[in-house]
Order: C-alpha cells, then structure tokens, then sequence
C-alpha cells in the first residue's frame, strides 16, 4: 500500500522569481541610497555641496578657484626652496584670514537682522 | 493563485520606496519648528518681519556656503599642499622638523573640529530656514541666537586654526634660521 503525499506547496518567490527579484533590487538599492545620504550628510559633504537648485551664483564663483599647486614636494630643501616657500605659506595664509574674518557673529545681530527686542 | 498579491507587494514596495527615497534625497535635515526656548518669558516684546528675517537669513546662509567652500580649500591648499610637503622634505633631508610635524598635526585636528562645528552650525540654520517664524516669533528668536552660538564657536575655531597657522610659521621661520646657521659653518669648516 503505497501512501500518496501531497507535493509540498512552492514558497510564492519561488513561483515569480521576476517579481520576487524586482522586490530586492528596489529594497537592496533603497538600503544603499539611504547609506550614502547618511554619508552625505554626516561627512560634512553636504555643507561643500554647491550644486544644490538656488546655489548657481555661488557655484560659479566658486568654480573661479584656480588650480593650487603649491610647495614642491620632492627636491633639495636650500635657502632658495626655503624662501619660495615662505612666499606661498604667507599668500595662503592672507587668502584664509580675508575669508575667515566673514565668519563673525555679527551678520546675525539683531540690527542686521531688522529684529528688536524690548 | 499569489501572482496579484505579489504584484501588489513590489508595487506596494516601489510606493514606500518613493515614499522614503523623496525626502531624504533632499539632503538636509527636514525637521520643522523643533525649536525650545529656554525661557520665552525673557523675550516677551520681540518683533520682526518674519519674511525680510527670512529673507536676510537665507541670504547669510547662501554667503556662508561659498565661504565653507572657499575657507575649506584654503585649509586644504595649507595643510596638504603646503605644510605636509614641506614636512616630507624635512624627513626626506633627514632633518629636525619635529616641532613643524607637531603643529602640522595640530592644525589637521583643529580642522576636524571646524568640519563637526560648522556641520553643527548649518544644520541649526537649516531648522531655523523651515521653521515657522509667524506663529512662534518668541521661539524662533532663541533659535536664532542658538544658531548665532554655534557660528560664534565656528568663528572661535578659525580664529584657533589662524593662531595655528601663525605658530607654524614661526617655527618654519625658526628651522630656516637653524639650517643657514649650519650651512654657514659647514662653509666656514671647509
């Protein structure tokens, strides 16, 4: 006597292996989208990213930044080589402090801001 | 007999892909109105156009973006253009730069505490661009001067990496001295 069984029934991503992987491309490619946004976000990225709509003025003026070749790397470290570098370490040093300095408090002052406070 | 339910489940999935892709792809914090007065009452009779703040901020916050950029290459251009290579040919000349390789180090550190402190700062003036100003004016002015101090220490962070700067040079100017002294009794010996 010979017992019939049943075939067991196939799991449903077995049976549309196309849907089942449409499924985990989308929930593979959101995993990865939300790792870079988080990476975007938290390595300071977003704060340099001037490609944002509304930041067209700001991009081209930034993209007027020429090229910085800076202090030679290789090389005998003589009087000569010395002196050039001081030149470009006090050029650099000038252009950091002119735009460093416009980072103070007071464009946020309540004047500024036409704000008054009683 | 499961073609419709899983058809329904992608779709449902390729909805609340959407549905989460969409505001985090906007790349900045989108938090409204989150901001706390520590004590409203102390600013009882504040006034302002909301819309010209708003105006003014945006402003501010549009010249702080060129500025980030332009002082972060600045700082970029000092420390791998300028004080790592002058560092690498003092190694390299198996002279003692020890004290420039020290502040080189320094100024790199200072530089990671600029990079936290404005990324602090710039997602305060985030929240403070989308929060509502009109029903909330008391609230929105603490959350300006929150965010005023978080640029005051973005401000303080600068002014460490000048100070920085500032020593490295004079220890640059230092082992300049140093090397023309020995090179004047290597000539003087010979």
């Amino acid at each position: 006597m010979s017992e019939e069984t049943s075939p067991t029934p196939k799991k449903t991503w077995i049976k549309f292996p196309f849907v089942a992987l449409i499924a985990a491309s989308i929930a593979v490619a959101l995993g990865l989208v939300m790792v870079s946004m988080y990476l975007y976000n938290m390595s300071g990225a977003a704060q340099l990213d001037l490609s944002l709509p509304g930041l067209q003025e700001e991009r081209l003026r930034a993209q007027q930044v020429k090229r910085y070749d800076g202090f030679n790397a290789t090389g005998k470290l003589d009087e000569e080589s010395l002196k050039q570098f001081d030149e470009l370490y006090k050029k650099q040093k000038a252009d950091i402090n002119r735009d460093g300095k416009e980072f103070d408090v007071t464009v946020l002052n309540n004047d500024k801001l036409g704000i008054s406070v009683e | 007999m499961f073609r419709v339910p899983a058809l329904l489940i992608t779709l449902a999935l390729l909805v609340a892909a959407s549905f989460i892709a969409a505001p985090i792809s906007r790349a900045v914090t989108t938090e409204q109105g989150q901001l706390k007065p520590d004590d409203s009452s102390l600013y009882n009779l504040v006034s302002m156009d909301c819309l010209d703040v708003k105006f003014k901020l945006n402003e501010v916050h549009r010249q702080d973006k060129l500025l980030r950029v332009t002082v972060g290459q600045g700082y970029d251009n000092m420390s791998s253009h300028l004080m790592a290579r002058l560092n690498a040919r003092i190694v390299e000349s198996r002279l003692d730069g020890a004290e420039l390789i020290k502040i080189a180090a320094e100024f790199e550190d200072a530089r990671e505490k600029f990079r936290d402190d404005y990324t602090k700062y710039d997602d305060s003036f985030v929240v403070l661009l989308k929060s509502d100003c009109q029903s909330q004016i008391q609230t929105y002015y603490v959350g300006i001067q929150n965010t005023k101090q978080l640029r005051a220490t973005v401000y303080e962070d600068i002014r460490a990496l000048d100070q920085i700067m500032q020593r490295y040079y004079e220890a640059f100017t230092d082992f300049r001295n140093t090397l023309s002294d020995e090179e004047k009794k290597k000539v003087n010996n010979e």
